[in-house]
């Protein structure tokens, strides 16, 4: 790809999404819809594989929107970290999409889709904004904007009780957000500006100042509300349980892994927690073995798989935050490794799971009983995610759990890698529920057959990718390195 | 000329390891037709073992993909492992045949299924004899747990399920929370996980990290069954008998005690260990169990449990060797991995036909039996002399060397565990091949109700291997004492 198209990308793959989502309000024909929001997102998965090689070569893409040159106006910047997050979030989103199309014509019949799609791509778009903008305000609003599309998708499934869940959904992440915010103000309070990469110098002297570490309280609680970190998680097993399949498997890769993206990059790039002793890290260090601790531990005793799932998300929330409390380079390599890795691997259960829901109407420990008869393929998948989540070799989470374990032992913290080590047998615990209803329940009800192919195939290809980054890791761990050593540097 | 000859060895390796794996797609692929899928589960295995003969000890490394820096999926045979590959690849067929007539004659549902767990679960199991380096060992014994879960629970029954329970939380257990950290700290304080004779660690660890690094290992690789880690191994007796006879009696819990031997050897080195003295307390651990486990075995009522016991005690006399770190040793603990292996499949087998032929699986039950079955009970009689360590079989060789090699250490702890051990065996074995022939269950005219032939063929054997070691015993012994790490455990023996 030449280096003049290159350059446009960032600022298309903002754009483009939010014009297919005016577009999929004017058009009526729902098949249409869903045929425009696929091309915009092979179009961004295949910008995004652009920006994520041309990165790692060591590229730096700036883009000044409307001409406006940074500090004053608005910059958008991709290194390698924006690179990843992009290629991570188009990869999510190209999945949601073709998964989306079938499980709609099932959960969502009788409503018209067009809104949902624009929701969609709305969320898209934010999510793309936060990954590359290099301005504290547009985070902001990219985050915001993202959000607010994401609480109307968990409430456009048809139970009333999604209604309930995408209320408190709202009212916990605009909590999140107006701390944020708050915390943004402070920061432009002392620095007098927003520009990332213009904040950082500036607030070098000041980083003792209380106003600064107001600032980083209030980010760092208004973030990690959204990161959903234990025991800031109560909006998240609702959230997911009850949102339309589709959605929930595409915002249980994205919006907590945003929030912690863009965590990591105020700590590290502005706040530079490397060196300053900041409280924050040192807190996410004790609240995440206790994420991932409770979260395997509640997981265990939920009956509605989903809500399982999403306990286990908190969980697994809780390994990324780990990493990023140790505040070295290999532990923010292994958070970010976990980042790619859980989303790849949460979303595809999440699929496997709308894919019975499909199938049985429902999808509880009882609508697993005789899985393995009815829907072999489904089965296996379930297998796929759980060995991955505990972390068995040739499995991403295997690559996961190796770079966090060598993150903690780096710094002689025994007792974190056991808790690490022993979070991956928790996740034996409530998995091996599945895999015992799947196989081993015997039940004569429920449809006999897969779930549409699209369906299957699909969350097939995020297990693939999941098992190839198993198998050959090396491209992303030594991105997240250099991503790591760039950011602490 | 060398390209050519190392890409052959390549081949061959890669032959000898994925035939198992091509053989467990190939019996998904013929499902429907049962008589294409047994041909070939009955041939496939001679590749393995024909592609092993030919390789023989020929050098020869096949790096694949890097998992972390510096280590990744690599293989590299290497003695030890090729003794241990024998051991699998030589009862792999006999295997098959007796699997295949245990499955038709008990119908046992879902066989597809059977063989290709069952397969894979080979495949694995030489993986991790071949691996060039801790990391992929460990990758496989994994995989191997994973592989085997299925047929552990391959009866589906209520006890099954519960038995499966506690193979998974166990073993995925210990070795996720010990074994793998014991690894991170191995790389992290050699830099890297490649098994070199003489060891990596060597300068790297203090005293007191080495015996905790050893605790590490030897409890993570619980497949090993030390206690009191071993209670999955009884448990999984529930699984059908050609499970227990070549999974939890040599492929599987052989993988445990191998990966121990391997660390022990090429991790740490044989000087490393004798000079921080952490052998010791292997040698307790060792003792403890072989005494322990055969008193537990005096005990049974089940003839598939109390062989299972007698593994534990077993097991724990290849670590007791490999924990004196004295080259005659670690000698007699190879060869007793084999010897054990051969003649422990034998007895399974046994229990397996007699539970074939008469449904009768309770010790009590077994009253005349032996006149009744009287090849199967002869054989029996075999593998429980090489358990119990008499000559002219194998079982004999191995403890002879385990013996001098305590002698060597001058304890008398490790020769009085051996001995006893041996006496213990005696005790809770003979009783029941004295009950087969020599007592009677009912006053019944005795009819002749022998297993069918093809499970007597496969008996037979290993049996006859017993023998065959015992006389070759020189040569293999050669050749094992040509691993390396035995060179660096002879340097530190040297008056």
């Amino acid at each position: 790809m030449n280096d003049a198209l290159l350059l446009q990308l960032p600022v298309l793959l903002v754009v483009l999404p939010l014009l297919g989502a005016a577009l999929g309000l004017l058009v009526r024909d729902d098949r249409l819809v869903w045929r425009m929001v696929l091309v915009v997102s092979v179009a961004a998965f295949v910008f995004s594989v652009a920006l994520f090689v041309r990165t790692g070569e060591g590229l730096v893409l700036e883009y000044a929107i409307g001409g406006w040159a940074p500090p004053w106006g608005i910059a958008y910047k991709v290194a390698q970290i924006n690179a990843l997050m992009v290629l991570m979030l188009s990869t999510v989103f190209l999945g949601g999409v073709v998964y989306a199309r079938r499980s709609f014509d099932k959960e969502l019949c009788g409503r018209r889709l067009g809104p949902v799609y624009s929701a969609l791509l709305i969320c898209q778009s934010g999510f793309f904004g936060v990954a590359m903008t290099d301005d504290l305000f547009n985070i902001f609003v990219f985050l915001e904007m993202a959000s607010i599309a994401g609480y109307a998708l968990v409430a456009s499934a048809r139970a009333p009780r999604a209604l309930t869940a995408a209320y408190r959904y709202l009212l916990m992440g605009t909590t999140g957000a107006a701390l944020f915010l708050l915390g943004i103000g402070y920061l432009y309070l002392v620095t007098g500006t927003l520009n990332l990469s213009d904040m950082a110098p500036r607030l070098q002297p000041l980083l003792g100042s209380p106003a600064v570490l107001a600032a980083l309280g209030f980010i760092g609680v208004g973030l990690l509300l959204k990161a959903a970190l234990f025991p800031l998680h109560l909006w998240l097993p609702n959230a997911y349980a009850h949102a339309p399949s589709a959605i929930a498997a595409v915002l249980s890769g994205t919006s907590t892994k945003v929030a912690l993206y863009v965590l990591i990059r105020l700590l590290f790039e502005v706040f530079d927690a490397a060196s300053f002793p900041a409280a924050l890290p040192d807190i996410m260090l004790v609240l995440a073995p206790a994420a991932i601790v409770a979260g395997s531990g509640l997981a265990f005793f939920q009956h509605q798989v989903k809500r399982m799932m999403a306990y286990s998300s908190v969980a697994q929330i809780g390994y990324i935050a780990l990493g990023i409390g140790l505040a070295t380079q290999a532990g923010v390599a292994a958070g970010l490794i976990h980042v790619f890795n859980h989303a790849i691997i949460k979303v595809s259960l999440f699929m496997a799971l709308g894919c019975i829901a499909y199938r049985a109407g429902g999808c509880s420990l009882s609508d697993l009983a005789g899985l393995s008869k009815r829907m072999p393929w489904t089965a296996a998948a379930i297998v796929a995610g759980v060995v991955s989540l505990v972390g068995i070799p040739l499995t991403s989470g295997f690559v996961s759990k190796w770079y966090l374990v060598s993150a903690v032992l780096e710094m002689n913290l025994w007792l974190l890698a056991f808790v690490i080590l022993a979070g991956s047998l928790l996740s034996v615990a409530y998995g091996w529920r599945l895999v015992e209803a799947a196989y081993f329940r015997q039940s004569e009800a429920g449809e006999a057959g897969e779930a549409p192919p699209a369906m299957l195939l699909t969350t097939w290809a995020l297990i693939a990718v999941n098992f190839f980054v198993g198998v050959n890791p090396s491209w992303l761990t030594r991105a997240c390195l250099d991503i790591a050593e760039t950011l602490l540097r | 000329m060398t390209m050519m000859i190392t890409m052959t060895n390549e081949t061959l390796l890669i032959a000898c390891m994925a035939s198992p794996f091509v053989l467990a797609a190939l019996t998904v692929l013929f499902h429907g037709m049962p008589v294409v899928r047994d041909t070939l589960n009955l041939l496939a295995p001679f590749v393995s073992l024909a592609a092993l003969v030919m390789l023989a000890d020929a050098p020869v490394t096949l790096q694949l993909t890097e998992i972390v820096p510096g280590a990744g999926i690599a293989f590299e045979p290497e003695p030890v492992g090729l003794i241990f590959a024998g051991l699998v690849c030589l009862l792999w067929p006999v295997s098959m045949l007796y699997s295949l007539a245990y499955l038709y004659q008990n119908r046992v549902p879902g066989m597809t299924s059977f063989l290709v767990y069952y397969n894979l679960a080979i495949g694995c199991a030489l993986a991790v004899a071949f691996a060039g380096n801790l990391l992929t060992l460990f990758i496989f014994y994994e995989v191997l747990t994973l592989c085997t879960y299925p047929l552990v629970t391959h009866g589906k029954s209520r006890e099954a399920l519960s038995a499966g329970r506690i193979y998974l939380g166990i073993l995925v257990g210990s070795s996720t929370v010990l074994l793998l950290a014991a690894l991170v700290w191995i790389y992290h304080a050699a830099g890297t996980l490649d098994f070199v004779s003489g060891g990596i660690l060597d300068g790297h660890l203090e005293d007191a990290q080495v015996k905790w690094l050893l605790l590490l290992v030897v409890f993570g690789a619980s497949k090993a069954a030390v206690m009191p880690l071993h209670c999955w191994l009884p448990r999984a007796m529930v699984a059908p008998v050609p499970v227990s006879a070549l999974l939890h009696a040599v492929a599987v819990v052989k993988a445990g005690v191998f990966t121990i031997v391997k660390v022990i050897l090429y991790i740490f080195g044989v000087d490393l260990l004798a000079g921080a003295g952490a052998g010791e307390w292997l040698v307790y651990i060792a003792s403890f169990t072989i005494i322990a486990a055969s008193i537990i075995a005096l005990r049974q009522s089940s003839l598939k449990k109390l062989l299972a016991y007698s593994t534990v005690s077993q097991l724990s006399y290849i670590l007791l060797g490999a924990a004196l770190l004295k080259p005659a040793a670690l000698l007699g603990a190879v060869l007793h991995l084999l010897a054990h292996g051969f003649g422990k499949i034998t007895l399974f087998f046994a229990a397996g036909a007699i539970q074939t032929a008469s449904g009768k699986t309770r010790l009590d039950e077994l009253g005349g039996i032996g006149r009744t079955m009287p090849w199967t009970m002869g054989l029996f009689t075999v593998g429980s002399l090489v358990i119990i360590g008499l000559p002219p079989l194998a079982g004999f060789s191995s403890k002879w060397f385990l013996l001098e090699g305590s002698v060597a250490v001058g304890g008398y702890l490790p020769a009085a565990v051996l001995v006893a051990g041996s006496v213990l065996s005696a005790a809770y074995l003979v009783p029941v091949i004295y009950r087969a022939f020599f007592t009677q269950a009912a006053p019944a005219p005795v009819a002749r109700n022998e297993a069918p032939a093809a499970m007597l063929i496969a008996m037979l054997l290993p049996a006859l291997m017993c023998a065959v070691l015992f006389f070759a015993v020189d040569s293999i012994a050669g050749f094992i004492a040509g691993a390396p790490g035995f060179a660096a455990g002879n340097a530190g023996d040297a008056p």
